[in-house]
């Protein structure tokens, strides 16, 4: 049987196949479909420092090929987040990773000093895509001095694992990606949405309340793999690949391009079972090639034709 | 439990005026499903579509195997879902969502309160009150659409044995006028009742403002985008009262808390 394990710096996992933030909840809701255990790791919906009650309704609606959302980062708080979802987590073999976002570094601190150090937190995925107060609502993640302050300032408050979770929507990733290793990230996840809008033309309304939304599906899925092909060129740290992802063959590519890891995210709307197929269909992949292990097939795309 | 699985397509029947009927074979969803519980679906194929749709289950039938749905065609993923022969498989997963529970208060009158493709849920829910025993002629359905072409289900809630009366908005079968016209009388008429409805949503928001006016306990079930089903995407929130908030309100999912909430708490 080929070795399934990876790892994302300092961050193991067991297999290569974790679920994106914001797909999964906090866990429970996947009780019925399979034992979490089988999973590589679990990105939790993103966690602020206080309750959000997220963006306007309507939030989401689907695309040729994928789904626009702007849900506004719902989500019940950094206190309820350790009193009422994590001790539900903890009880699994599976590595828990903790997405934090904020609007302000300061409470981008505040989540690293109060998730350092909690049993059954294995990682932090800092999402900077967020609008960042200070600076007029520019988001952190597309711009590099913003994005080496923001997890510069997370690094020194935490000693856990630390994943950046880059933006799809800037000109040069792998700037960005440059910026947010030597900053101190052990790792990058990538990519979060592409950003768009849909209107309907018979009401001439826009579809989504927040008329700008992020774009995810299998139609982002090609970009997302040269973005993670182009960050892998440029930078040494390890990937957490994603966007995309359907299904094994997918996940696969990704790991060619690159990544170490791959995230599942609007698949698990589509197909509940989609994460642990892909775990089984990776480990099919490596049988069928003759590897002996993941490893084997990391960044190992031909680099000509 | 919630399953995901594929089934068969074993009936598909056009209704006419876009309205069709579909029965899958999904043993473990029909062995599962409760009345005002719903499905996600989704068919396959390079052009099919990308996410899921959520139907209410019509009915099921356990030791078949089989759980129905109706749906009318009228975008791309249900124009779609019609073209799909008796044979091909559809994706499922389910059964999500709460249920709509009888009022177990003695001798109430059980009004259920259907608009168009509003009737299925509330068909699954009489179909299993009469077989729990409950009294037929305490089981009445006020079943409204645009004509009588548009009415979902009015022979199947007869077969029941419980009453029906059916409302058109052009008067061409039954009362003339909408599902409330009907609902007040009823609610005048009658001694102590308890509505359970499922329609568009300003229906419900006119059947829930009726009910909460006279008093009387509404179950509604609400009609959401749902791009997930499974409780975790956020994207098909509604507001419900809750003087403990700051806001007076609390977010919750209509896929998940729902999508059958008590009319007096919803913020329309």
């Amino acid at each position: 049987m080929p070795d399934l394990t990876t790892s994302l710096g300092p961050l193991r996992l067991k297999n290569p196949v974790v679920t994106a933030s914001g797909t999964f909840g906090f866990g429970s809701e996947w009780a019925d479909f399979y034992d979490l255990g089988r999973l590589g790791g679990l990105t939790t919906k993103a966690v602020t420092v206080l309750p959000r009650r997220g963006n306007a309704m309507p939030r989401t609606t689907e695309t040729a090929s994928g789904m626009l959302n702007a849900i506004g980062l719902q989500n019940p708080g950094l206190e309820a987040f350790l009193a009422e979802k994590l001790p539900y987590l903890r009880q699994f073999d599976t590595a828990i990773i903790v997405n934090i976002a904020a609007d302000r570094i300061e409470d981008f601190v505040t989540l690293a000093q109060r998730l350092d150090g909690q049993p059954g937190v294995a990682a932090l995925e800092v999402n900077i895509s967020c609008p960042n107060q200070a600076c007029g609502g520019l988001e952190f993640g597309v711009d590099p001095a913003l994005t080496a302050q923001v997890i510069g300032a997370v690094r020194a408050a935490t000693s856990l694992p630390m994943i950046a979770k880059l933006t799809p929507n800037v000109t040069r990733i792998a700037d960005i990606a440059r910026s947010a290793v030597d900053a101190g990230a052990d790792a990058l996840s990538l990519v979060n949405t592409y950003v768009g809008t849909a209107i309907d033309a018979r009401t001439r309304r826009f579809k989504i309340a927040n008329r700008q939304a992020g774009l995810s599906g299998p139609c982002i899925k090609p970009l997302a793999l040269l973005a993670v092909w182009r960050v892998a060129q440029a930078v040494k740290a390890p990937i957490l690949g994603m966007g995309g992802i359907m299904n094994a063959t997918d996940a696969v590519e990704f790991m060619l391009a690159g990544a170490s890891a791959v995230a599942i995210g609007t698949a698990n709307f589509i197909n509940p079972m989609a994460a642990v197929e892909i775990v089984d269909g990776i480990e099919r992949y490596l049988s069928q090639t003759g590897a002996t292990s993941v490893q084997e097939i990391i960044g190992a795309v031909q680099p000509t034709l | 439990m919630r399953h995901s699985l594929t089934g068969s397509i074993l009936s598909h029947r056009d209704l006419g005026d876009a309205q069709f009927e579909m029965t899958v074979l999904a043993p473990a969803i029909a062995h599962d499903a409760r009345p005002g519980q719903f499905v996600q679906a989704l068919y396959g194929g390079p052009v099919g579509p990308t996410m899921r749709r959520p139907f209410s289950v019509f009915h099921t039938d356990p030791d078949a195997g089989t759980l129905g749905i109706v749906y009318v065609a009228r975008g791309a993923f249900t124009i779609g879902m019609s073209a799909l022969r008796v044979g091909a498989q559809l994706s499922l997963v389910g059964p999500l969502g709460n249920s709509f529970e009888p009022d177990p208060s003695p001798n109430v009158l059980h009004l259920l309160v259907a608009g168009g493709v509003g009737a299925p849920p509330l068909y699954f829910l009489a179909r299993e009150m009469v077989a729990a025993g409950h009294d037929p002629a305490a089981i009445c359905v006020i079943n409204g659409a645009r004509s009588r072409d548009l009415l979902v289900a009015s022979r199947e809630f007869e077969r029941l044995g419980i009453g029906l009366r059916e409302t058109t908005d052009d008067g061409s079968s039954g009362r003339q006028g909408t599902v409330t016209d009907e609902l007040r009388d009823q609610i005048a008429a009658a001694g102590p009742c308890s509505v359970y409805a499922c329609g568009p949503t300003p229906m419900l928001k006119a059947v829930g403002s009726l009910c909460v006016e006279a008093g009387v306990p509404c179950r509604v079930s609400l009609e959401t985008v749902m791009p997930c089903g499974l409780g975790v995407c956020m994207g098909c929130v509604i507001k419900l009262r809750n003087e403990a908030e700051p806001e007076g309100y609390t977010l919750v999912r209509s896929c998940h808390e729902g999508p059958i909430f008590d009319a007096s708490e919803v913020i329309w």
